[in-house]
């Protein structure tokens, strides 16, 4: 009850932070000779080399009900945090420029980055820290989770044209699940060194990557992926762009043997005058895993040719795409060469000077279905997949909008197995007025399943309808304070039979945010963000917030 | 006979290199068969202003801001301009004609409709004119060849519609930030948001949603990758400059992905390789990772297309319900190891 009274005080306070200078400012809107004065002034006086911005900020979740859900993917901050501190250098202080910016000091979630380029941006360099901590899902409590991702880019221009880049990321998650799953502590590694640029009519690029993942807990074998890659392109005449690549991969694990990737390409790029543009491409892949003791995919090849043709304000492509795939079986006595055939069209252009429509339909054929290694043998690939979408567009002066819908079937005929998946967006946005501007959306995605199971739990039982609305809207009081709100409306509908948690759920989201800028440049912020989240089957899963943030930027 | 039917086996190989072969045969030919000597290739408009300009053309900066002070304003708060300051630089790479082409015709030819023939408007220019231009000097990032395979360019997309080359007032106006954040998908009770960089004009999850709007609705379901946090962004599993080949990005190949090994480059511990497989995971059969997840959102935690048993019995059609009825397929613990296992053929042990 008195931390109600004292969240309502504190909102009340915010919002009279934000707007108390406001009516001092709208007065002073109408003396502009003074504003032109205080401008001419701050001109007079000596730029520092640096620029920067401060904000500070100040969080309250209020929350009721089970945080883990809440925090699945992040955690808003609370109390006192830096929200960001930018420090730039201003452009035309000596030979280069870089900055640090530092987000969320103080708060659970933070990210940190600096960069710099020097000698005019022949060399660029920067490093970045993140992490995140969030939650498992559960209704029960659990540790948190964390995930640190850290890093730097070096880039050195060794001629106007040629590069020599590396890169390292190191990304180290500690992830905590359900009882009796025990938690994971996992790191990866990953290094890269390029080179690329101009070489005579081409460009060509060349690199070395490796890669190192270690598990701490030992459930799983740390692993080493190395490869090295060299590509090169060139456009052979003003018509016709050629090129190739080639990289080999190292794959070491623990004990196991050593696997090898071999991957070859080849591409073409022609233009056909009347006929429009013709591209070409052809890979093949060579997989050498001995470690593996079931089926093993060996060569992995394929090819695609593509036409496109333009007229004034149309644009159509048809392609023809072929891959297909060496499988050797578990006891490496027979090979099954499954290919896959597919052809799509895409059709974009014009209905009137405001409106572009897009057109898109693609089918795949599978030829040799693959046996299955299990007691039942009939294949368990997809052999027929047929996707059509269609999207409409308009932008005129004070509205657009759009409608966009897809419908994707996937069928094995072997076993009476089909899925059908629909979408349906629709958008847009309106100026209600020189102030004003409104925003909706609405989407709706349905899984249709089928399969021979017909006791139940039937498959057609497992497929999720989802709808998603969102309404906003924009409103610029005056030159300096603005405000905004955003509602969204999202459930899924399951038939759930096995009473699954997080199968029939209801959220509504609203996030309302007022804006004024002062006079000096600064600015003041208040978001107020009710949340609700309901699980219709497993209850200790909700939860009920309103995220309160009072904001405060100063730059300098 | 096993080279034939190796041969055989490697058609789409074959077919390809053949193409090639005879697409370059045609146009060297078409080339060598030319009786006059080779005419120099002429460059596209925006690079021709360059192309036939004497040092005297270029006029400077100051010139310039003499009739165009807003622009020149803007441009000082750019980063661009800080790199074609550089005095090492040759004069067509400097100042505000290294973008719009060389002044002194511009100066001397005011006259209504002549405008536009000398100078280079990125504003005004077609996509493809825009993007030679920029290209002058960002062949590093992107050279015109691997440009022309994108679907940003089949789709007439210039670089100018993502990236600005002044600094953009729109910015810092009040109403265009207010309808931004009332129609963005980033959620503001995040805070460590990844930082918008390489001058693009907005975040970069909202800047590639104002044209991938179907996206945009998936990441607005109950379950996504974290972008909407400000976790991630889209550049971090596409590419859309395809020039370098990266592990971390997963473009082994000129202008395609592996879609599964850049899901590894967060996801390792489930891209294997394993002693026993779940055949999806190793990306050479189906469509790998996204044959059973939906990466950009999804109606359920593990960002799957249906639920529980609904997603194994697809494939898996004789495990119906006799086979454990009641049960999830690995959340009731019996198929943990569902991405791979180096210990158990059924997936049961990691």
């Amino acid at each position: 009850m008195r931390r109600t009274w004292v969240r309502e005080l504190l909102v009340m306070a915010a919002a009279a932070a934000v707007l108390a200078p406001s009516g001092a400012a709208w007065a002073q809107d109408k003396a502009p000779a003074e504003d032109e004065q205080k401008t001419e002034e701050a001109k007079a006086k000596p730029l520092l080399p640096v620029a920067g911005a401060l904000t500070l900020g100040f969080g309250d979740l209020g929350l009721s009900g089970n945080q883990n859900t809440l925090r699945r993917y992040a955690t808003p901050p609370k109390l006192l945090f830096i929200e960001e501190l930018s420090l730039r250098s201003r452009a035309g202080w000596g030979s280069g420029q870089g900055g640090v910016t530092l987000r969320g000091v103080g708060a659970d979630d933070y990210s940190y980055r600096g960069n710099a380029d020097e000698m005019f941006g022949r060399l660029r360099a920067d490093a970045y820290y993140t992490r995140s901590r969030y939650l498992p899902d559960t209704p029960e409590p659990q540790g948190e989770s964390e995930r640190k991702v850290s890093g730097w880019n070096v880039a050195q221009r060794i001629s106007p044209s040629f590069v020599i880049a590396s890169s390292y990321r190191m990304e180290s998650q500690t992830q905590t699940f359900s009882v009796p799953r025990a938690a994971q502590y996992q790191r990866s590694r990953t290094l890269d060194v390029q080179a690329y640029g101009k070489a005579g009519r081409g460009f060509i690029s060349g690199g070395y990557s490796s890669s190192n993942f270690h598990d701490r807990t030992a459930v799983l074998p740390s692993s080493t992926v190395e490869q090295a890659t060299v590509s090169y392109v060139v456009q052979a005449t003003p018509s016709v762009d050629a090129g190739g690549s080639y990289s080999r991969t190292l794959i070491r694990q623990g004990a196991l043997p050593q696997a090898t990737v071999e991957s070859a390409g080849l591409m073409a790029d022609a233009t056909l005058g009347r006929l429009g543009n013709l591209s070409l491409d052809a890979t093949s892949e060579t997989i050498g895993n001995p470690a593996s003791a079931t089926m093993a995919v060996t060569r992995n090849q394929g090819g695609s040719a593509r036409l496109q043709k333009r007229w004034a304000h149309w644009n159509a492509e048809v392609g023809l795409r072929s891959r297909e795939i060496m499988r050797l079986n578990q006891t490496r006595t027979y090979v099954d060469v499954p290919r896959w055939t597919t052809i799509d069209a895409r059709l974009r252009g014009l209905l009137s000077s405001q409106t572009r429509i897009t057109l898109k339909a693609g089918s795949q054929w599978l030829a040799g279905s693959p046996l299955a290694a299990q007691e039942d043998t009939r294949s368990l690939y997809w052999n027929r997949r047929t996707n059509v979408s269609a999207r409409l567009e308009t932008c005129m002066a004070s509205a657009t909008g759009y409608l966009a819908s897809s419908y994707k079937v996937q069928e094995n005929a072997e076993r009476y197995a089909r899925s059908a998946a629909g979408a349906l967006q629709a958008g847009g946005s309106l100026q209600l007025g020189p102030k004003v501007v409104a925003f909706g959306e609405y989407a709706y995605e349905n899984l249709k399943l089928r399969t021979e199971i017909t006791d139940w739990p039937t498959t057609a039982m497992f497929g999720p309808d989802s709808q998603t609305a969102v309404a906003g809207l924009s409103w610029t009081v005056d030159p300096r304070m603005w405000v905004t709100a955003t509602y969204t409306d999202w459930f899924v509908s399951n038939d759930n039979p096995l009473l699954l948690r997080e199968a029939n759920i209801h959220g509504r989201e609203l996030t309302l945010t007022l804006r004024r800028r002062l006079r000096d440049g600064s600015e003041l912020g208040l978001l107020v963000a009710p949340l609700t989240y309901k699980d219709k089957v497993v209850d200790s899963l909700d939860y009920r917030a309103t995220v309160l943030r009072l904001s405060g930027t100063t730059t300098f | 006979m096993m080279h034939i039917k190796h041969w055989l086996r490697a058609w789409p190989s074959v077919a390809m290199a053949l193409s090639m072969a005879a697409l370059a045969g045609v146009s060297l030919v078409g080339q060598a068969s030319s009786s006059k000597p080779a005419a120099p290739k002429k460059a596209p408009f925006p690079v021709a202003l360059h192309a036939g300009a004497a040092a005297e053309d270029y006029l400077g900066e100051k010139t310039c801001g003499g009739c165009h002070p807003a622009y020149l304003e803007s441009f000082e708060a750019s980063p661009h301009a800080q790199y074609v300051r550089d005095s090492k630089l040759p004069v067509d790479h400097r100042g505000c004609e290294s973008c719009h082409g060389p002044g002194k015709n511009h100066l001397e030819n005011q006259e209504e409709g002549e405008l536009q023939k000398h100078i280079f408007a990125p504003s005004k220019a077609s996509p493809a004119d825009v993007n030679a231009m920029c290209l002058r000097c960002h062949s590093r990032t992107m050279s015109e060849s691997h440009w022309k395979k994108t679907a940003h360019a089949r789709g007439d997309v210039s670089c100018r519609s993502c990236h600005f080359i002044h600094k953009d007032a729109k910015q810092s106006d009040p109403a265009a930030r207010a309808t931004r954040d009332a129609q963005s998908i980033r959620k503001p009770t995040a805070v460590a948001v990844k930082e918008t960089q390489h001058l693009l004009k907005d975040h970069e999850a909202d800047l590639c949603g104002s044209c991938h709007k179907a996206d945009v609705a998936q990441f607005r379901q109950p379950y996504h990758h974290p972008v909407p946090e400000g976790r991630m962004t889209c550049s971090d599993c596409h590419e859309p400059h395809p020039t370098r080949t990266s592990l971390r990005k997963g473009s082994m190949r000129v202008g395609l992905k592996n879609p599964t090994q850049v899901c590894a480059t967060c996801h390792r511990e489930v891209a294997g390789p394993f002693v026993y497989p779940h055949d999806p995971v190793t990306g050479a059969s189906g469509d790998g990772c996204v044959e059973c997840h939906k990466p950009h959102g999804a109606t359920n935690p593990k960002m799957l297309g249906a639920f529980s048993r609904g997603l194994c019995n697809q494939c898996h059609t004789d495990k119906n319900a006799t086979h454990y009825p009641g049960q999830t397929c690995w959340a009731s613990g019996c198929h943990a190891a569902l991405h791979g296992s180096n210990r158990d053929p059924n997936l049961l042990v990691r």
